[in-house]
């Protein structure tokens, strides 16, 4: 009896990762999709400073600066915090979402000239994070539950090996008709992300570089989205990443925006 | 010279914060934010129809440093927010005023702050009815008023059926009345040095007030209560007998003011409803906004509001029985709104449009124009003037 419970427990991380015959290209897929979220969370909360480059098509540049928190929800729920640092006008003002698994996020602004919080309209999924080249729904939580996935086929993405796995929102407000994700075969990062318009064609190409080890958590330090059809890009560069910071509800309400600054 | 000096004196202030922090509070992380905008604003004003002997322009040079220090691990905090106003036309319009300096001090459930802050309730955006903590000066302000930093010692408690925060205000701020802010009301000049109050402790009146705010689920709602001394004043006509000119001496009373707030948030649908009523020595009436935004898009919103005050004719406002329609427009370097603002009963109107430009990394220009339309006899006799504007002004951050 314990023997078999030793073997079950040794063959189930195995079992998922690995390519099993049995498997259909749909099961897979979810598969892959199931374990790099489980890799990718647990990590509590986070703190961190991005920068954000816009470039148009000119190569002509904007620079964006903001700090963020993040507490990690169940289920998707997550609650960020982010606070403007540049463009200096913007300096103070601050952003809180909560995210609600299954329906639209609540969304307030806090106005740092007027003192004043103000909730705000859900931006659509498929609109632009602060005029970049990042959608909404490219930098909130992916929940395993958002798609539907197919295993597409292994490739090398620079000298390493990646599992590349098809999936397709189910949300109909999404801005994508398919988006084709790069995992690295170690453990499960993303590295590339290719994002297909309702029409079929490809929109944009995310290449996620950098990668370095926070305990256990993986994190890059680079996220590049070039849009291939207006040939305008947006780089964000994360620096200063805490783990476990001991943040907690308290500090993503609606109080705690007049304290963001 | 001026920006380089300043700079290095934040510096000094920073690193002096960091000092305190850790050597007096024996705090181990100290974060501390910054930032500093330096603003020269040009106005010029149409006419009134009367005291034409008013200045017709206005320019002025600002400083508004703005600066956080929290320690603890985030428990307590620090905001100082100077303000100083150089009237470069030597109108006396020079201040120096303390916008925020206060601490504030979060454990678990509950928080606390002492200090001078500036506070804001309500929900709408043509105007805020149940905004009452801080004094208004309309000296100074592109369009409209900016708020006096008010005393206050106040503690609050975060519980899963809302906020409630309760506060003490000690300390009264005078409206301002100097440059064109003394002629808005009347042709007669505003003797702020007569100005009479009800209580008996004149301006040491302790003042209260007690908020409950929650959100549930796509509503946001507040109640609101204020005991204290009324921060608009009613006016009566004196002389100066020296002169022998007459001159309109602000009184202040005491009065009580409840507030409710409510929002719904319906995807791109934005209802707003925010509504008082306030009783003092002359009676109790009552004064409310409501209406809606229509988020178009993530950067273009479209507003409708009414405003109401049972006052009618005897509103300290024109905002009395006015319907309001509004357009905004955010670009990746700027932001436009236009504004109209219609008296239903008398037609006057006021059109409002306002426009900022960043320009590179540390400026940012800003563009307005109030016109004003209609019968100035057709406006509330108590209510400030409504007139005619252009402003412009260069900011630069720090």
């Amino acid at each position: 009896m314990n023997k078999h419970v030793w073997l079950m427990a040794l063959s189930l991380p195995l079992a998922v990762p690995g390519p099993s015959l049995a498997q259909s290209p749909e099961d897979r897929g979810r598969t892959i999709a199931v374990e790099a979220d489980r890799r990718a969370s647990g990590y509590g909360d986070l703190r961190a400073r991005l920068t954000m480059v816009l470039r148009n098509r000119h190569g002509e540049e904007r620079v964006r600066q903001m700090r963020i928190r993040i507490l990690e929800g169940m289920a998707g729920g997550d609650r960020t915090l982010l606070v403007f640092d540049r463009p200096r006008d913007l300096s103070g003002t601050a952003l809180l979402t909560h995210a609600n698994p299954g329906a639209s996020d609540d969304q307030w602004l806090y106005l740092p000239a007027l003192k004043r919080v103000k909730r705000i309209a859900t931006s659509s999924q498929s609109g632009s994070f602060m005029g970049s080249e990042f959608a909404y729904e490219d930098i909130g939580s992916q929940e395993v539950g958002k798609y539907r996935y197919r295993f597409h086929g292994e490739d090398t993405l620079d000298q390493q090996a990646c599992l590349v796995v098809e999936r397709v929102p189910l949300d109909s407000s999404s801005g994508y008709s398919r988006q084709l994700v790069w995992f690295d075969r170690e453990a499960y990062r993303v590295l590339q992300i290719e994002y297909y318009d309702p029409d079929g064609d490809r929109l944009k190409t995310l290449r996620l570089r950098g990668y370095q080890r926070y305990d256990q958590h993986w994190r890059p330090d680079e996220m590049e989205m070039v849009n291939s059809q207006t040939g305008k890009s947006t780089t964000i560069v994360w620096q200063e990443y805490e783990f476990d910071s001991g943040l907690s509800e308290r500090d993503f309400d609606r109080s705690a925006l007049h304290r963001a600054r | 010279m001026r920006r380089s000096s300043l700079r290095a004196a934040s510096r000094l202030l920073s690193i002096a914060s960091v000092v305190v922090g850790q050597v007096v509070l024996g705090a181990d992380v100290v974060r501390g934010q910054w930032q500093g905008k330096v603003v020269v604003g040009a106005r010029a004003f149409g006419s009134l129809g009367h005291s034409e002997d008013r200045a017709s322009s206005e320019l002025d040079l600002e400083l508004r440093p703005r600066f956080g220090v929290e320690w603890g691990d985030g428990t307590h905090r620090v905001d100082v927010e100077p303000f100083l106003r150089v009237d470069l036309l030597g109108d006396g319009r020079t201040r120096f005023d303390l916008r925020d300096l206060a601490w504030t001090g979060v454990w678990d459930e509950w928080f606390a702050y002492a200090g001078i802050r500036e506070v804001f309730w309500g929900v709408t955006e043509s105007s805020n009815v149940v905004d009452i903590i801080n004094q208004r000066s309309p000296v100074g302000a592109y369009d409209g008023y900016e708020k006096l930093g008010q005393p206050m010692i106040g503690v609050g408690l975060v519980q899963g059926w809302g906020v409630v925060e309760a506060a003490l205000l000690p300390g009264f701020r005078e409206r301002e009345f100097v440059g064109r802010a003394g002629n808005l009301w009347s042709p007669h000049a505003v003797d702020e040095g007569s100005a009479s109050y009800e209580s008996e402790a004149g301006s040491g009146h302790v003042g209260w007030t007690i908020r409950w705010a929650h959100t549930i689920g796509d509503l946001d709602v507040a109640l609101t209560h204020f005991a204290g001394t009324s921060r608009e004043p009613r006016f009566r006509l004196g002389v100066v007998e020296a002169a022998s000119r007459e001159v309109l001496i602000p009184h202040y009373e005491l009065t009580d003011q409840t507030g409710a707030e409510l929002q719904w948030t319906a995807g791109a649908w934005l209802w707003k409803v925010e509504a008082m009523t306030r009783t003092s020595a002359g009676g109790r009436y009552g004064a409310g906004v409501a209406g809606l935004e229509y988020a178009v898009a993530d950067y273009f919103s479209l507003f409708a509001e009414y405003a109401l005050d049972t006052r009618g004719d005897d509103a300290m406002t024109s905002f009395e029985h006015d319907a309001h329609l509004g357009a905004q427009l955010l670009q990746q370097d700027g932001r436009a709104r236009v504004g109209i603002f219609v008296d239903t009963r008398s037609g006057n109107r006021i059109f409002r449009a306002s426009f900022e430009r960043r320009l590179g990394d540390r400026f940012t220009l800003d563009l307005g124009a109030r016109w004003f339309g209609g019968d100035v006899s057709a406006e509330p006799p108590y209510a400030p003037r409504q007139e005619s504007l252009i402003y412009m002004a260069l900011v630069t951050y720090l």
